[in-house]
């Protein structure tokens, strides 16, 4: 068995990778290897070198808790106009109400006349009298 | 949030469910930025790689089948979308000579410095494939098989990688610890 075998079997059994049989065989040729026992320590102290190295993230004390994930893309005109829609649908829908109501009365002649109220407030001329009869 | 399992999440983010997303961008999002930055050296693109991630999870959750593991497909999605960055930025060496190393650093360079920054420069220095398994070994500690399934190459690759990339460290760092 060559050197290289045995290195690889540390590099597994570091990674626990190692099934039952290959580690009893990894620990029996520890016990007369120094290489490989050096070899073993210096994987673990690399390990730990590199875990230390691993990078953390600069805006973690920032970050809110509610992730700082983009949010949900929605249509333009639901974040654009979905305030003043429903205003200016309803103004439409006052006018179109207030026209529907009025328009036959005024069609009709049933709107109050100015007279009514001049005839209540005001003594009228008798030739105004005679003006206003024609537009009854 | 905690408790619940990785099925759970997954399936709670198939139906639309944000907290879901938030939970697993709170368990992932840190290592999934560990491993960009050290795919792409670059802080803010490690973070907008992060960012465009977790927006795919979003979007393609509903294609993640029930055997897939959640990280690993979290972690494939990362790297693809690394890779991508590299490539734009035609960063990512293709070449092959045989050695595990993609730049050597000048010796009298790290000989002045501290043991843990020897050992990031280099991390930094390996070659991209051999960097990216050993990081998701050791800061994910995934197994052989996960990383196969993230980078997408065989176990036997993987292990074959590790134990290169170990062992070339492993001397170049005994040799500067010597003086």
């Amino acid at each position: 068995m060559n050197h290289e075998h045995y290195e690889q079997l540390v590099s597994q059994f570091m990674d626990r990778e190692l099934d039952s049989r290959s580690e009893n065989e990894l620990f029996l040729h520890l016990s007369t290897c120094d290489n490989c026992r050096r070899l073993l320590r210096a994987s673990w102290q690399l390990q730990t070198d590199i875990l230390q190295g691993k990078p953390k993230r600069q805006i973690e004390a920032t970050r809110p808790s509610a992730v700082r994930l983009p949010a949900q893309v929605y249509p333009l005109w639901v974040t654009r106009i979905s305030i003043p829609l429903p205003a200016a649908a309803s103004i439409v829908f006052l006018l179109i109400i207030g026209s529907l109501l009025f328009s036959p009365m005024i069609l009709q002649g049933e709107m109050p006349r100015p007279e009514t109220k001049i005839e209540q407030t005001l003594p009228i001329p008798p030739d105004l009298q005679k003006a206003l009869q024609l537009y009854k | 949030m905690d408790s619940i399992s990785e099925r759970e999440l997954v399936q709670r983010i198939q139906h639309g469910s944000q907290d879901a997303l938030s939970a697993a961008y709170e368990q992932y999002s840190d290592g999934v930025f560990a491993y960009c930055l050290r795919i792409l050296a670059d802080r803010q693109l490690a973070e907008d790689v992060v960012q465009d991630t977790f927006l795919k999870v979003r979007h393609y959750a509903a294609s993640l089948q029930q055997d897939d593991s959640f990280r690993s497909w979290i972690f494939r999605i990362a790297r693809n979308e690394a890779l991508m960055q590299l490539r734009k930025r035609r960063l990512d060496s293709q070449l092959d000579d045989g050695s595990v190393w993609s730049e050597e650093t000048p010796h009298e360079q790290l000989v002045a410095l501290e043991r843990s920054e020897i050992v990031n420069r280099l991390l930094e220095s390996l070659k991209r494939e051999y960097r990216e398994v050993l990081v998701l070994l050791v800061y994910e500690n995934m197994s052989y098989a996960e990383i196969a399934t993230v980078t997408g190459i065989t176990e036997s690759s993987v292990k074959s990688r590790i134990f290169r990339a170990r062992k070339a460290m492993i001397e170049k760092l005994g040799s500067y610890m010597k003086e």
